[in-house]
């Protein structure tokens, strides 16, 4: 596909009906009204998304009803090019938009929930309950909505206790042993201040089993609390405070070894999650300017613990347990005069993290991949370990603090809009890590096989700490200009932009065991297998993203269409170092491109019938790369796919009974692939589909829907990686269907 | 770079590398350096010897060196004692004054070429004094060390020649290994490690009271993907040549595992080693011969004899403190 480079001119048509891209009319409207004067993306992008240039999906109230979303991984392939994986723990929030994505440390994509920036990519997966809005902006946003959103940005805006008043009831029972259950209540005080409290529980036992002790390898339970204050105390301020709290536990990871296609490991994983998050949003605005403010405050405190060899023998377990405190400031002030509008802004953030991740190496781990190693170089000279286990201990202090400021500027001169921001973003990170093992092995001398003897015995004691620090400083401009398309008959823009993206380098610390290790074998005379100093840190990631694209509405038919190319340096992968190694580490491409399109068109045909779909292609690959082993250029980047695709059709029959009042049946399938699953692009996954459908029966109070998701039982994998020589690889979700309920008590 | 700069930063590196130092307490003009016995000793050649007389060289330790630089001068005095004709021989002191150095550009090596004699205290005259000092760093079985190429030699009393040699050097090399039976070879080469050091291939720490010597191979591997070890060969006669340097030979050796942490190394039957040879050949040896390692292999496990070349190198070529 040849791509044009050009900006071209394009046409703005004014529409009749306010149409937003992807959200059946009245859920834009709803949203819109209620959330505009708090929303951060209407504050700083604008309040309708249709008249910007940008790519973005917006899902509203109904369809996320429809689709059953809870969380944001509701929305994969809904929004093209868009995709999160199903796979791991809730820890695992890899998202991957565009080619660009990451499965550790720092995200691709930036989430928002009521405004309050999620910095750690392992708090991103969580249930949310009387989500009212879904934004997916694809793209970079990096000049307006900061670090690590290079591949885009997610927000999720909960309903306004100033929209509803009353009491929300959900209950759901679905295959896989599923339950969940909220309550919700709002309540609206002279109309000018809002509160809202409400509270979820979610149970799984789980789709698939651990062969080794029968039980389910992903039950998971969690629960979760919310409460949202809206106040305006005059018609100039508004304020809105959101403080939620959750707990989540998951018994393990369904990773199914190739060889057998079982999941079957010995080890305890589990995977819990304490969280507790703030926002504070002031709005104040005056003839003159508007200025925003938000700050947040968030906590998480998790454990992974991994058989990380996910195995029935006992190689070696890993625990990641952390304490996280974040704290996040954004000021914002916009303004307009004559044609001519205009936008600053400060932020700044402050991070710091405690973890402590031993990996515990056990019989099997000792056996195989230490001593087997050693004794094969010196088979006349054999060690013994002695000891049963032992640790490989590490311990990281991780403060992280970051300042930016950003400008933006538009004007706007009959049809045409013309648009450039510009952010620099400064960023701080350090690393306290001290390391450490304690163990000891004999060797014995049997040259003389008669008479085998004691050559040594040797105590490893290695303790190793130190502080390593990194700052990155980046510019990163955007560049636009958009045409209105000045037909009576055909509305739509078209736009043409330029941005910089940016996501922020880091540190290792899974490798620190692994360098603890190297150091372990060298003590045998084994030399170090790489430049373990080479793979503590990675370098930050750039991208030079230029789209052209077009939102246009013609008859019933809206929609939007976008072109894109990226450049991208040093982009992060991550991947599992060859040999006997037990961490992942994130390691820098040289050079990566990513071009392809996206279009999204909705169309309700009649006033029963409506049609919706969105289709992604993404061809991403490797221009250099090369580990030292073998380049890997042109290959497609792995794990992002190469197509998403969403069709949805939904026919509403009136039935204006007493106790119903419609029936809406539901159908939609979704495709993802192809995905290759390592640089090499040895193994793939290819395109599938799976297809859903739900009956829902509406009444003015409750809804009731039957629903179904993978009906073709399509089977398919969502994450497959190497480990030690072993390949894994996860299932995605088998056929499965449940019942659920939703009664709104308005008062 | 300007001269005051390079001199003060040769300075930095006497002062950082030498194995005591005095300091600096002179000002910025002036520097102090010591290499004392520890880590240096002395090659005595009596030049009215025959060549072929095994009492024509000796090895002699304990020397001391004191280095003064002015760096505005750009002048040297050296202060040598404990210097030995021999082993059982009176210690002796000399001074060296008003010596002239220069810097090189490229590797910032301290060079003196003195030639004109000097008499000290009326009865020891030196002549020929040739040193050529460079700090050098790299990378060895994991870490990072600093050492000296030091290259130091004069006459003393027109009879005896005197070089400086450090107990401990490293040696940057470039090795073919080849497959006897199939002549199949690969190339190893210097690499850099991830802090920019070049990663040395030897190490070699030479007694000079016995005259032994012990070669560490900091990840030897005969294989391309066999994986790598550190082996120690140990006890190795050292023949020290008449015209400078020496040479370590032995027809069969065993090597040993070895690590910095383990209480004694571990011998390793699995690579007997025969006809080790290593040649050490300072620079200002006319049409001297590169220093070259070899030696033969035959794995246990393989069966199969290997030929090991290195072509060695004190400097890394690209190794300099700056552009």
């Amino acid at each position: 596909m040849k791509l044009s480079h050009n900006i071209t001119v394009s046409i703005l048509m004014l529409s009749a009906t306010p149409s937003v891209i992807a959200v059946d009319a009245a859920d834009a409207r709803d949203s819109v009204l209620n959330l505009k004067e708090v929303s951060v993306t209407a504050f700083k992008l604008g309040e309708r998304l249709a008249d910007k240039p940008v790519a973005a999906t917006v899902v509203g109230r109904d369809e996320i009803q429809r689709l059953n979303i809870v969380t944001m991984k509701g929305v994969s392939e809904v929004s093209p090019n868009f995709y999160i994986p199903d796979y791991g723990s809730r820890m695992t929030s890899s998202i991957y938009v565009r080619g660009i994505g990451a499965r550790i440390d720092q995200p691709a994509v930036g989430l928002n929930v009521d405004n309050v920036p999620f910095l750690n990519k392992d708090n991103y997966d969580f249930d949310l309950v009387d989500i009212e809005r879904i934004e997916v902006l694809r793209g970079p946003q990096s000049v307006l909505f900061g670090r690590n959103t290079m591949g885009g940005q997610i927000n999720i805006y909960t309903l306004s206790p100033l929209a509803f008043n009353g009491v929300r009831l959900t209950a759901e029972a679905a295959s896989g042993d599923s339950y969940r259950a909220s309550v919700s209540g709002y309540k609206s005080i002279s109309g000018r201040i809002g509160m809202s409290l409400s509270a979820h529980y979610n149970y799984t036992g789980g789709f698939f089993t651990n062969r080794h002790n029968g039980a389910k390898a992903d039950r998971e339970r969690g629960a979760s609390a919310r409460w949202k204050t809206t106040w305006r105390p005059s018609s100039s301020l508004l304020v809105q405070n959101t403080a939620s709290v959750s707990y989540n536990k998951q018994d393990g990871y369904p990773y199914a070894w190739e060889q057998t296609g079982e999941i079957n490991y010995n080890d305890t994983c589990f995977y819990k999650r304490t969280g507790f998050a703030d926002g504070l949003t002031l709005n104040w605005s005056t003839g003159d300017f508007t200025l925003q403010s938000v700050t947040s405050v968030q906590y998480i405190d998790d454990n992974m613990t991994l058989d990380q060899d996910f195995l029935s023998e006992s190689y070696f377990n890993l625990t990641q347990a952390r304490k996280e405190w974040a704290f996040t400031q954004d000021l914002v002030i916009k303004g307009q005069k004559g044609r001519y509008s205009w936008l600053a802004g400060v932020f700044g953030f402050y991070k710091r993290g405690r973890m402590s991740a031993p990996v515990t190496f056990k019989e099997t781990g000792i056996r195989e991949l230490i001593i087997a190693h050693r004794n094969d170089a010196n088979p006349n000279y054999p060690i013994v370990w002695d000891h049963d286990t032992f640790v490989l201990d590490s311990d990281f202090i991780n403060p992280v603090y970051g300042f930016a400021a950003y400008h933006q500027s538009g004007y706007r001169t009959g049809d045409w809009d013309f648009n450039t921001a510009l952010r620099i973003d400064y960023e701080h990170t350090a690393l306290k890590y001290r390391s450490r093992c304690n163990t000891a092995y004999t060797t014995y001398d049997i040259t003389d096989s008669n008479a085998p003897s004691l050559f040594s015995k040797e105590t490893i004691d290695l303790d190793e700490d130190g502080r390593l620090k990194k700052s990155f400083t980046k510019l990163l401009p955007r560049a636009s200009v958009s045409y209105t398309i000045p037909s009576s008959s055909w509305h739509g823009v078209i736009y043409a932009s330029f941005a910089v993206g940016y996501k922020s380098g880091g540190y290792n610390t899974q490798m620190f065991s692994d360098v603890l290790q190297q150091k372990l074998m060298e003590t045998m005379g084994l030399t170090a297998q790489y430049d373990v100093n080479s793979i503590i840190g990675y370098k930050p990631e750039k991208s030079y993203n230029y789209e052209f694209g077009t939102h246009f509405a013609f008859s019933k038919l809206t929609g939007s269409l976008a072109v894109f190319y990226i450049d991208c340096r040093d982009q992060q992968l991550t991947m599992f170092p060859d040999g006997t190694t037990t961490g992942r580490i994130m390691t820098n491409a040289g050079k990566t491109r990513s071009r392809g399109f996206e279009l999204s068109l909705s169309c309700p045909l009649t006033d029963r019938l409506s049609l919706k779909g969105a289709y992604g292609m993404t061809d991403a690959r490797f221009v250099e790369f090369d580990n030292g082993k073998e380049s890997f250029d042109g290959n497609r980047v792995p794990y992002a796919p190469a197509n998403t695709m969403f069709l949805g059709a939904s026919y509403g029959i009136p039935v204006r009974t007493g106790w119903l009042e419609r029936v809406t049946l539901n159908a939609d399938c979704r495709g993802v692939g192809n995905i290759y699953w390592d640089e090499s692009n040895t193994t793939t996954q290819p395109f599938y589909v799976q297809a859903g459908a739900s009956v829902t029966l509406s009444h003015r109070n409750y809804t009731v829907d039957i629903w179904g998701e993978n009906l073709t039982g399509t089977h398919f994998n969502t994450f497959q990686y190497t480990s030690i020589g072993n390949r894994f690889f996860q299932q995605g979700k088998p056929r499965r269907g449940g019942i659920t309920l939703r009664i709104n008590f308005n008062s | 770079m300007t001269k005051f700069l390079k001199l003060t930063f040769v300075a930095a590196i006497f002062g950082s590398l030498m194995t005591s130092c005095f300091g600096d307490d002179s000002g910025e003009n002036y520097s102090e350096a010591v290499l004392n016995g520890d880590n240096y000793f002395n090659v005595i050649t009596d030049m009215n010897a025959n060549g072929n007389d095994p009492d024509a060289v000796c090895a002699v330790k304990a020397p001391y060196y004191r280095l003064r630089l002015d760096n505005v001068s750009q002048t040297m005095d050296i202060a040598i004692s404990n210097l030995k004709t021999t082993p059982n021989a009176t210690p002796i002191s000399i001074q060296l004054t008003g010596l002239k150095f220069t810097i090189n550009e490229k590797t910032l090596a301290l060079t003196v070429n003195e030639i004109l004699p000097q008499t000290t205290g009326g009865m020891n005259t030196v002549t020929n004094f040739k040193m050529d000092y460079v700090g050098k760093y790299c990378g060895f079985m994991g870490t990072n060390v600093a050492s000296i190429v030091a290259n130091i030699s004069f006459e003393l009393n027109n009879r005896y020649r005197v070089q400086v040699m450090p107990v401990v050097d490293f040696f940057y090399a470039s090795t073919i290994c080849t497959n006897n039976d199939t002549g199949k070879s690969f190339t190893t080469s210097t690499e850099i490690n991830s802090e920019g050091y070049p990663k040395a291939a030897y190490s070699v720490r030479i007694n000079p009271e016995t005259l032994k010597a012990s070669v560490i191979l900091n990840g030897a591997k005969f294989l391309e993907n066999m994986p790598a070890q550190n082996l120690l060969f140990d006890n190795i006669p050292v023949v020290l040549n008449y015209d400078g340097g020496y040479t370590l030979s032995a027809d069969k050796i065993t090597p040993s595992s070895y690590s910095s942490t383990t209480s004694k190394p571990t011998p390793n039957d699995q690579y007997p080693v025969t006809d080790f040879k290593f040649t050490m050949s300072p620079y200002y040896i006319p049409n001297n011969t590169p220093m070259q390692l070899s030696f033969d292999c035959t794995p246990v496990k393989i069966g199969t004899t290997f030929s090991v070349e290195s072509e060695c190198t004190e400097l890394y070529l690209k190794h300099t403190t700056q552009e």
